[in-house]
């Protein structure tokens, strides 16, 4: 006996020969995915500033509204990863003092996002208290 | 101590044993049961067990040595510095106005000694950012206490004793969800005591030969785990909360007070307090009994600051009993006229949602048990069928009461979420502690006409979600609680952007 000769056991050909085609389904799904995802959530990822709000929009199934008063935010940040600075662009993140996650608005033209960051920051400095 | 005094202390050096003691007893436990607990146990490590044991205790001994011998804080006019380590040194400094909280913990070991453990929380969640003063003449901790929470403004509301705590409460305590896991491991136990003594079948023509034998096993392994586990719940209980206070001092501060062999007490600085949260396991909420929390800024929402006090028992603001006098308690620490029940209900979409869920998921169960076990199953067919119904019904009930548990209300300045079924918390927190909103919608909950309204706060969980409510009295409601978020733009062209209502209309 023991934990080997229990996973042999296991492991019969049947069991075996569905891990084959699971594994195959998720290859499957994963290059749909790969394929059909960034068009469908460059549609969907929708984003706003507005007079005393930041605004994002993102998911299909599950779609997720986020908003937060300029008069809360804590900080701005602007991200670059490798594969945006090869095409030029850049994401913003908006922080509140909650931990419920920022307002993430990716793949802004770079000097675009710098003008609103740098536009968030004044209008966010400009307004008196601790933002919590 | 004045702002003067900037002298580097060293803990007291009786820290050495409080720090020891624990440790080298529970090296020895250790030892002690690989030796005797497992089987084979006394060969391993070469038969060396005690000796290693002996080697680990005194390593032990002398990292407390170690500890006292590198440890030192001041107190200085603007910060709280701690130096502590030896190869791997750590200096942290902690603004004086930013301490939250300051905890108070003696155990059994260091109350004897005078000693105390001064814990300082701040809004900084990360743990190696908390200062911890172990361990301290209990004096020199009470003074540290007044004065670093000295800088709270003081606020203009009744002073004095908010609540206390009453002993005859741990009638109660057999009910809270500890004392089930207790109940449940007490019965293990016993019955693996006696399984250990009667193999399975042997133990069942044991029974049926006699009556009196039955009596035995019946006290064996009902009536003693669960006298164990209720008067080990309630004497647990009266051990933690005796002679619980609830206290509003003239600094500022929420002190809480209780203990009976270790006396532990919390001080919020009530400038940071941001509301209550009233929480009621599932069997005491039948009972109609629960305990009030503090929802708080920084003060440890997350942090794991203070290692003696379970992060939430930190703020509890009542232990577990009456709803009447949780209410009455919250009602003194908000200073307003608040009710913790009478909550607007939600749409009876979310009920069928509930309900649905409900069904698929036992539904789901079922099939896979038939799908495994197709034989036993079919041979038992009617007990399947039976506790399947069981299971069914168990679930639907589950659905309705979560569904039934589903509230939220706006006072004046405040906001009352309520959600939960084996565990029910009614939040209520300030309206001016929301810093944003989010809104999520599934398409199944498009499909329905709900959404969930997510207030993002500063203080507390960070996020209090109001799940499920219909689209067009969420947008309301998040709209009254932060009117700039939403209320400049339902008259404006973005409109349809922002309001989830307008997604189905898509």
């Amino acid at each position: 006996m023991g934990f080997a000769g229990l996973s042999v056991e296991f492991l019969t050909p049947e069991i075996l020969r569905w891990l084959d085609r699971l594994s195959v389904t998720l290859l499957v799904l994963g290059a749909i995915m790969v394929v059909a995802s960034p068009p469908v959530r460059y549609q969907i990822h929708r984003w706003q500033i507005g007079d005393d709000t930041v605004y994002a929009r993102d998911g299909l199934f599950w779609v997720a509204w986020r908003i937060t008063p300029i008069a809360r935010i804590q900080a701005v940040h602007l991200r670059r990863d490798p594969l945006e600075l090869l095409l030029g662009l850049s994401s913003l993140i908006v922080s509140s003092a909650s931990s419920n996650g920022p307002i993430v608005v990716v793949g802004l033209d770079q000097k675009q996002a710098a003008t609103i960051a740098s536009g968030l920051e004044r209008a966010a400095a400009a307004i008196p208290g601790e933002a919590t | 101590m004045s702002a003067t005094a900037v002298a580097w202390q060293r803990i007291d050096p009786r820290s050495i044993i409080v720090g020891s003691v624990p440790r080298v007893v529970s090296t020895w436990l250790t030892a002690l049961l690989i030796r005797d607990g497992i089987p084979f146990g006394e060969q391993l490590l070469g038969g060396y067990i005690y000796q290693v044991a002996a080697a680990v205790a005194v390593a032990a001994v002398l990292g407390q040595i170690l500890r006292w011998f590198t440890t030192s804080y001041v107190v200085e006019e603007q910060t709280v510095r701690l130096r502590t380590g030896w190869l791997l040194r750590r200096a942290t400094a902690v603004d004086r106005s930013k301490v939250r909280v300051v905890v108070l913990h003696s155990g059994a070991l260091a109350r004897p000694l005078g000693l105390t453990r001064v814990s300082l929380g701040t809004a900084e969640s990360r743990v190696d950012a908390s200062v911890e003063m172990a361990w301290i003449p209990t004096s020199t901790a009470q003074r540290l206490r007044t004065e670093l929470l000295d800088h709270a403004e003081p606020l203009n509301r009744n002073v004095g004793v908010l609540a206390r705590g009453q002993a005859s409460w741990a009638l109660w305590a057999p009910f809270t969800a500890l004392s089930v896991s207790l109940w449940a491991s007490a019965y293990v136990v016993a019955y693996q005591m006696f399984a250990a003594y009667f193999a399975w079948l042997d133990t069942l023509q044991w029974l049926l030969a006699d009556r009196n034998n039955l009596r035995t096993a019946l006290r064996a392994l009902v009536v003693v785990p669960v006298l164990v586990a209720v008067v080990g719940s309630m004497l647990v209980y009266l051990e933690f909360w005796w002679g619980f206070a609830l206290e509003r001092t003239a600094r500022g501060t929420l002190e809480t007070r209780y203990g009976l062999v270790v006396r532990r007490s919390a001080s919020l600085q009530e400038s940071r307090v941001r509301g209550v949260e009233f929480v009621q396991p599932l069997l005491p909420r039948l009972l109609g009994r629960g305990r009030l929390m503090a929802v708080t800024t920084g003060a440890g929402s997350q942090s794991t600051l203070v290692r003696n006090l379970p992060v939430g028992r930190r703020r509890t603001l009542l232990p577990l009993g009456p709803a009447l006098r949780a209410t009455i308690a919250a009602q003194a620490v908000l200073d307003r006229d608040v009710s913790l029940a009478e909550l607007l209900g939600h749409p009876t979409q979310a009920r069928y949602k509930r309900y649905r869920w409900a069904a698929v998921i036992t539904g789901m169960w079922l099939l896979l048990l038939w799908l495994l076990f197709r034989q036993p199953v079919q041979e038992r067919l009617a007990a399947f069928v039976v506790v399947g119904l069981l299971v069914f019904a168990l679930a639907l009930l589950v659905a309705d009461d979560n569904y039934r548990s589903l509230g939220h209300r706006l006072d004046p300045d405040l906001l009352l979420v309520r959600r939960g079924t084996v565990r029910r918390t009614t939040t209520v927190v300030q309206r001016r502690t929301v810093v944003g909103w989010v809104f999520r919608q599934s398409w199944f909950q498009y499909r329905l006409g709900l959404v969930t309204a997510i207030a993002s706060t500063a203080a507390g969980r960070g996020s209090y979600a109001v799940y499920d409510a219909g689209c067009d009295a969420a947008v309301e409601f998040a709209s009254e609680v932060t009117p700039e978020v939403i209320g400049h733009r339902l008259s404006a062209e973005s409109d349809a952007q922002i309001r989830p209502a307008r997604l189905r209309r898509r």
